[in-house]
């Protein structure tokens, strides 16, 4: 049975890649080899893409089931040269399957670079490569963290930025591996304790301030308190081991993986076991010194955090408005 | 009959003849040659004729008249420069003949006019273009001669009594340092939440950062530290202050959301702190001021005319204590900057708050040792508004969210003391 499944997704990966072929009038190939050199695609190119994106997005699942082998990737927010880094140490696309699980986008120098090289992977190998929306993901958060500013900067206008955002809306929400490990950008809803109900939700839209979307992407584990709490800042939750078992009992599943927490180490394990959190950004703000790591799974669901520092070229490619901020200035 | 000379190559005694009364030679990598000069061999030149020269290049279809040489003058000089400059160079003029007629002196002078007429013209136009070029190029030259790195300027203008170190300056019996490392790791920092008594440290903790001012024998020093910094945090939230999608959520989560409410923490982590002075084994922050070292009723300012002089800046450093991106609400975030001059020593430590749609909250405070003094000023400044009063600027231009200058220039002040600091 397995052996039959196996053959039919090969066969149909085979003939989708080249519908995907034929209808583009895009050389992805070329624009990959392009994107590796960080350097930008033209406006109309970005357009292109973005629309081909959301055709291929509107067809996937808020909830995408993923086979083993994959390797997990955590935020990498920019830092384009700690991306390049993760395909070097955890493989190629396609020779390896990657899930990201959101947050391409603001604070690094180089959004633009890192998601559209990412949609060109996932364009060009579209079984091969999952994307995950995170937080960052939306209008209202890029307008506030960078990625706004930096398709400004670029292109002078905002259309990239409206391209990729109006894109955003098509991404799925959660992935489940092996169907057991669930995936997601945040974590846990109150209002969505079943899977079941995370697959019926109408993604297609701006991420919410409120309600079971904006949970998924917006809330942390609390390895001191059990249940759902209501934090400080008047919006978002945290969630507590006792919620994190009961959701694995109601939808069978063995453990959460999730980003949006930076760690020191790369990664956290919390709650017996139960829950990971993945951070694939390093030396995150190119000061904080940390660790970052992408999860590797095995056919047999064995996992392997596999961790890296910062790439040397990260810090010496800063743009020029953030070096000359270390200059000597006759601030009063 | 010819020889000639290409600048920078041997003296070559001859030329070729193709038949009689026409020579040639060739100048290989001609883009590399200024100029070259022919000059007759031989004193027999018969009168009334002259010798015309022309230059060609790849596939020496059209032949540039240059000039001639004849009993008269027997030698001349030509230019080949080519237009413009290194970056322009054409790589089709590599390779360039030179070609040689014999032809009579009536033939050559007219030439010579029409030669001189089209200089006049089409040959002008390149000459301004080429004036212009090489007078931006001088003027590149002459000002880049000024520009000397910024460690050439420190060590030729390091004036006397000052001593650069490994991560600061000893200016004036004064040392200035700074400390610069990664984050605290998840075991420091609960270490750390016990301590300083918080429920939670904001999100990157930069605990072994620092910028010190201290005399050279130690005797007096103020430091903006991280721990010092956030000690002076409240222990519990501020309830005035809720994020911008607090009421929705509220509104949306009423009924249905009973459960607790996180443990209380001053998730803003809005501190006052000015820094920490150390005298006589004694630590002494906000809390504690004894006026025999800190003077409040002083009417004395911080002259910011004199900060403003371009004095030369022996060392400058821009440490960061603490940052929190408030869940993605916004930001908060304390950060020293200081400059060591020959004049004197200007730190300006920042807390800076942003909530999203809520709030804009600045602490700056601003300390200056004016060599020859003995005291330093400490100008400690609050500085809060509603967010509503930028929000029109930030809807024209995004970017302006995060220009934290122009922000804090825009607030209006809320408190503002002035105190003396005696060492």
């Amino acid at each position: 049975m397995t052996v039959i499944i196996i053959t039919y997704r090969i066969v149909v990966d085979y003939f989708k890649s080249f519908i995907v072929d034929i209808k583009m009038s895009l050389n992805l190939d070329h624009c990959i080899e392009k994107l590796q050199k960080c350097e930008i695609l033209s406006e109309t190119t970005v357009k292109e893409i973005t629309d081909r994106m959301k055709e291929i997005l509107i067809n996937e699942a808020n909830v995408q089931s993923i086979r083993a082998p994959v390797t997990v990737v955590g935020d990498v927010h920019g830092q384009f040269y700690d991306v390049l880094e993760i395909f070097k140490i955890g493989g190629k696309c396609p020779d390896t399957n990657y899930l990201f699980l959101g947050d391409y986008v603001d604070r690094g120098y180089h959004s633009v670079e890192t998601i559209t090289l990412l949609s060109c992977l996932k364009l060009r190998y579209p079984s091969r490569v999952t994307l995950l929306r995170g937080n960052h993901e939306s209008r209202q958060i890029t307008q506030v963290y960078g990625f706004y500013g930096e398709c400004m900067r670029k292109y002078g206008n905002a259309n990239v930025w409206k391209y990729f955002t109006e894109m955003f809306d098509y991404l799925p929400v959660a992935a489940i591996i092996e169907d057991n490990i669930y995936c997601v950008h945040g974590g846990l809803s109150p209002s969505a304790p079943s899977i079941d109900q995370i697959r019926v939700l109408d993604r297609f839209q701006e991420v919410p301030h409120e309600g079971p979307l904006a949970d998924l992407m917006w809330s942390d584990p609390d390895p001191d308190r059990d249940g759902f709490v209501e934090s400080q800042r008047g919006a978002g939750y945290t969630f507590g081991q006792d919620t994190v078992a009961k959701f694995l009992q109601i939808n069978k599943m063995h453990h959460i993986l999730r980003a949006h927490q930076m760690c020191m180490d790369g990664y956290q394990v919390l709650f017996k076991r139960t829950l990971s959190t993945i951070w694939s950004a390093p030396n995150y703000s190119y000061r904080c010194g940390n660790m970052a790591s992408i999860l590797e799974i095995n056919e047999s669901s064995e996992h392997y955090f596999n961790t890296y520092s910062a790439a040397p070229e990260s810090l010496h490619n800063k743009p020029q408005q953030d070096t000359t901020k270390e200059l000597p200035d006759y601030f009063l | 009959m010819f020889g000639y000379v290409i600048s920078g190559r041997p003296v070559q005694p001859s030329v070729t003849q193709l038949q009689p009364g026409k020579f040639f030679f060739q100048i290989d990598d001609a883009t590399n040659v200024h100029n070259f000069a022919v000059f007759l061999t031989e004193q027999n030149f018969p009168a009334g004729y002259g010798a015309a020269i022309y230059l060609s290049y790849t596939p020496f279809q059209d032949w540039k008249y240059l000039g001639f040489i004849n009993s008269l003058k027997p030698s001349a000089f030509f230019s080949i420069l080519q237009e413009g400059d290194m970056t322009m160079i054409d790589q089709s003029k590599s390779v360039a003949q030179v070609g040689i007629s014999i032809e009579t002196e009536a033939e050559i002078n007219a030439k010579q006019k029409t030669n001189a007429a089209s200089d006049n013209t089409t040959f002008k136009a390149i000459d301004f273009k080429q004036y212009a070029f090489k007078m931006c190029h001088n003027f590149v030259n002459y000002v880049l001669s000024f520009a000397v790195s910024q460690q050439q300027q420190q060590q030729q203008e390091l004036p006397p009594g000052t001593k650069l170190l490994k991560n600061g300056v000893a200016v004036n019996g004064w040392v200035v340092t700074t400390s610069k490392k990664p984050i605290l790791n998840s075991t420091e920092k609960e270490e750390w939440e016990r301590e300083l008594q918080l429920n939670e440290l904001p999100e990157m903790v930069f605990g072994n950062n620092y910028v010190s001012v201290a005399r050279e024998d130690n005797s007096f020093s103020i430091v903006f530290n991280t721990h010092d910094a956030l000690s002076l945090c409240k222990k519990t939230a501020d309830q005035t202050i809720k994020v911008a999608a607090s009421a929705r959520w509220q509104a949306i989560n009423q009924g249905t959301f009973t459960g607790p409410l996180e443990k209380s923490f001053e998730w803003t982590f809005t501190t006052p702190y000015n820094g920490s002075v150390l005298k006589d084994g004694h630590i002494y922050t906000m809390t504690n001021r004894p006026q025999s070292i800190f003077e409040t009723t002083t009417t004395e300012q911080i002259d910011i005319e004199k900060l403003k002089r371009p004095d030369p800046i022996l060392f400058y450093d821009d440490v960061i204590l603490f940052e929190d991106e408030l869940a993605d609400n916004g930001i908060s975030m304390l950060s020293v900057k200081v400059r060591a001059m020959p004049t004197g020593i200007f730190v300006l430590q920042r807390f800076f708050l942003r909530v999203d749609d809520v709030l804009l909250r600045c602490y700056d405070t601003r300390l200056y040792l004016e060599f020859g003094n003995s005291y330093f000023l400490m100008e400690s400044m609050l500085k809060e508004a509603n967010y509503d009063l930028l929000k029109p600027i930030f809807d024209r231009d995004p970017t302006f969210v995060s220009n934290v200058n122009m922000i804090v220039q825009q607030l209006p002040i809320k408190s503002l003391t002035v105190e003396k600091i005696k060492f």
